[in-house]
């Protein structure tokens, strides 16, 4: 495995968990944590389009932290990091939101958050118990007349 | 494939295809069905998968453009605020449709005459409502009778589960004293005709692998084929033919390998809805019909009507867990459907109460109209969404409008190089109006609700669904393509029973309507076989 190619999965480790963070009890981990990163680039070895722009939008990343700070974007303070991210947001909207949208995509089909939301995944063939609820609730609408309106018949009817 | 000649050819094996391919295997006739796309095995729909919501953005999105399979045409929609919805394959768009299946009312068959606008059809509910009876039969429609917004029918099985969701819009309409009532629903939820009852996953537009939810491929077809309709796929008809005496003789089709070849056939019957009919009678130009076939009343194409939705959205403090349940069938009201001209409008809608989807499509904002923040207020506007959000879609009657229509693109071409189709649209006057009170009124529910928050787009782009009206019916050949019973004006043996026959759109989904219709065109040219040419 090339050195450039662990510096940008690390990259994206600590991307995706400014897009997600961890929650403040800890009880869910980021996206980079969560190992969101992996997932992506096995989902996007069959969509080089879009990892292209993923690429794209990682050395974009690498850039404007350098600027900022020769460590890179793993040296910067959570603030400048944020910073850093809103600055391709504005001038790359596009491919940042391609990147958002793999962290969403990601995290949220994860098995494990999934299950902490109470959402089973995959939602087949379980599905979920749900109540009918009271059609008693109809009454007062059984009650009206009829609401649809009479029309002309055709000769053909 | 054989290029002999079939009695009856049937393009496109979608929702009125099968029907009317079923309808017409008792004949016994030879018939064959050409559908440029394929079967698609229910095991291998998204929802078995756990990354099922990521292909609503990929392979399994409803939208064409986005899609692009090899089976899928591109559709300019630039010109259009609405972006039109489709799956091309056996099944057709039932395939990914959230399956609300109500009928059109009476009064929609008579818009001239009640109302003074656009024009009658030249049908009516009673003709059609033998076919309606039968169609549910066949679909499996989960509701319940007595509607007082409809003449007395019957369902297959008992509501679709309302859940807390349900309840508590059903309690804010009947706070405002409007009309409401569970939805009519092509899932059947209770075990049905071999069919499974609805498990309330929720992923009715991602395909069902349970079969609750009606597709064609699972309730027409099976039986078609079985009684001797044969169905050919990842055939594109490029081409309908005319032969030396003005009659169809078959198409052009370009099948799986690549190769162009010619079916012949007595009588064609296009069910490709209606931008791609529309297309596909456009591209079968020739020194007969240079301004497409069947079209001496320049009508074809034009009169595109989808229906304007007005999406609202409530954000509530209580979780209502909306990703359970089938998402486009709970229920809804038709407070406002008939025309009352004090509203500034003449027509109505339907108010359709729309559930809410699983975490990944909620965090790209698919209740919410954008995705939500990332960084550190994520979390936090995660949770106010998530599980606590309830829609309502106002379902707006569009008007025929001439201007609306579907051309060829100068430029843009499909897989095979055949032109593409281009819509040019724009909502209408009485449509505007329509839709502002539709939307005014779903954020009243949503506050009597207890929605701490609403949120509406309108029109809604991503909702073309419904594609209706370009190649009429009508009695008078110069202001009609099809008659009656679907019969071109110009072409006798050239059939269409999709949505392009609708006279007007109704403020319902079409689905029923459309294949009540290919249901009643089938038999009408079953008693009218022996002077089909005459």
């Amino acid at each position: 495995m090339s050195r450039e190619k662990d510096g940008n999965r690390i990259l994206l480790r600590e991307v995706l968990d400014e897009i997600i963070p961890p929650s403040d009890d800890g009880s869910f981990l980021g996206a980079g944590e969560l190992g969101v990163g992996e997932r992506i680039e096995e989902a996007l070895a069959e969509r080089p389009d879009v990892a292209h722009l993923i690429q794209q939008g990682l050395a974009s990343i690498s850039d404007l932290a350098e600027r900022r700070n020769p460590t890179g974007f793993g040296g910067l303070s959570k603030s400048e990091r944020v910073a850093v991210l809103c600055e391709l947001e504005a001038v790359e909207p596009a491919i940042f939101g391609v990147l958002v949208m793999q962290a969403y995509f990601g995290y949220y089909t994860d098995r494990r958050i999934t299950d902490r939301l109470g959402v089973r995944n995959p939602p087949q063939p379980d599905g979920y118990d749900l109540e009918l609820g009271d059609l008693r609730l109809l009454d007062p609408v059984r009650a009206r007349p009829k609401l649809w309106r009479d029309a002309p018949a055709r000769e053909s009817s | 494939m054989a290029e002999d000649s079939v009695d009856v050819l049937i393009v496109g094996a979608g929702a009125s295809g099968a029907a009317i391919a079923w309808s017409l295997a008792e004949t016994r006739m030879n018939i064959l069905c050409l559908d440029q796309g394929g079967w698609v095995n229910p095991s291998e729909y998204p929802p078995t998968r756990e990354d099922w919501e990521s292909r609503a953005i990929s392979d399994f999105s409803l939208n064409p453009n986005a899609r692009r399979r090899p089976e899928d045409y591109p559709v300019n929609d630039l010109d259009s605020p609405i972006s039109p919805l489709m799956w091309n394959g056996v099944g057709g768009s039932t395939i990914i449709w959230g399956a609300h299946f109500p009928r059109f009312h009476p009064s929609d068959f008579s818009v001239r005459t009640l109302d003074g606008v656009a024009d009658d059809w030249p049908i009516d509910y009673a003709a059609l409502e033998p076919y309606f009876d039968l169609n549910d039969r066949m679909m499996g429609v989960s509701g319940l009778s007595g509607n007082p917004a409809y003449p007395p029918k019957s369902v297959q099985t008992r509501p679709v589960s309302l859940g807390k969701l349900g309840v508590t819009i059903a309690e804010a309409f009947n706070q405002l004293g409007w009309h409401w009532w569970p939805a009519d629903s092509a899932i059947v939820s209770e075990d049905y005709e071999g069919r499974e009852g609805c498990v309330n996953a929720g992923v009715c537009m991602f395909g069902c692998a349970k079969g609750a939810k009606a597709s064609t491929d699972i309730t027409y077809w099976p039986s078609a084929v079985r009684r001797g309709v044969k169905l050919e796929t990842h055939c594109r008809v490029r081409e309908i033919s005319l032969g030396s005496n003005g009659l169809a003789d078959g198409v052009v089709y370009v099948d799986a390998e690549g190769v162009t070849r010619k079916q012949k056939a007595e009588i064609v019957i296009l069910a490709c809805n209606a931008i791609g009919t529309s297309r596909l009678l456009l591209l079968s130009r020739s020194g007969r019909s240079p301004n497409g076939l069947a079209n001496r009343s320049g009508l074809v194409g034009r009169n595109l009507m989808f229906h304007p939705w007005g999406f609202v959205t409530g954000i509530f403090d209580e979780r209502m867990d909306g990703f359970k349940g089938p998402i486009a069938c709970c229920i809804g009201s038709q407070e406002f459907y008939e025309t009352d001209r004090s509203r500034g409008f003449v027509r109505g809608y339907t108010l359709q109460t729309v559930r809410s989807v699983a975490p990944a499509l909620t965090a790209m904002g698919a209740m919410t109209g954008s995705p939500l923040p990332w960084g550190e207020s994520h979390r936090r506007e995660f949770e106010r969404v998530f599980g606590r959000t309830v829609s309502m879609n106002a379902i707006c009657e569009d008007l025929p409008e001439p201007e609306n229509r579907v051309e060829l693109d100068p430029e843009l071409v499909d897989g095979d190089g055949v032109p593409a189709p281009r819509v040019i649209y724009r909502l209408g006057e009485n449509s505007s109006k329509m839709l502002e009170h539709g939307v005014a009124r779903a954020r009243e529910v949503m506050q009597v609700a207890g929605a701490t928050e609403t949120i509406a787009d309108y029109p809604a782009r991503n909702t073309g669904w419904h594609l209706l009206g370009t190649a009429r019916m009508g009695l008078d050949p110069e202001t009609s393509v099809v008659n009656s019973w679907g019969r071109c004006h110009d072409v006798p043996n050239l059939f269409i029973v999709d949505g392009s026959v609708f006279v007007t759109s109704g403020g319902v989904n079409p689905g029923s309507t459309i294949q009540a219709v290919a249901l009643y065109i089938g038999d009408q040219i079953k008693r009218n076989l022996g002077n089909l040419f005459d």
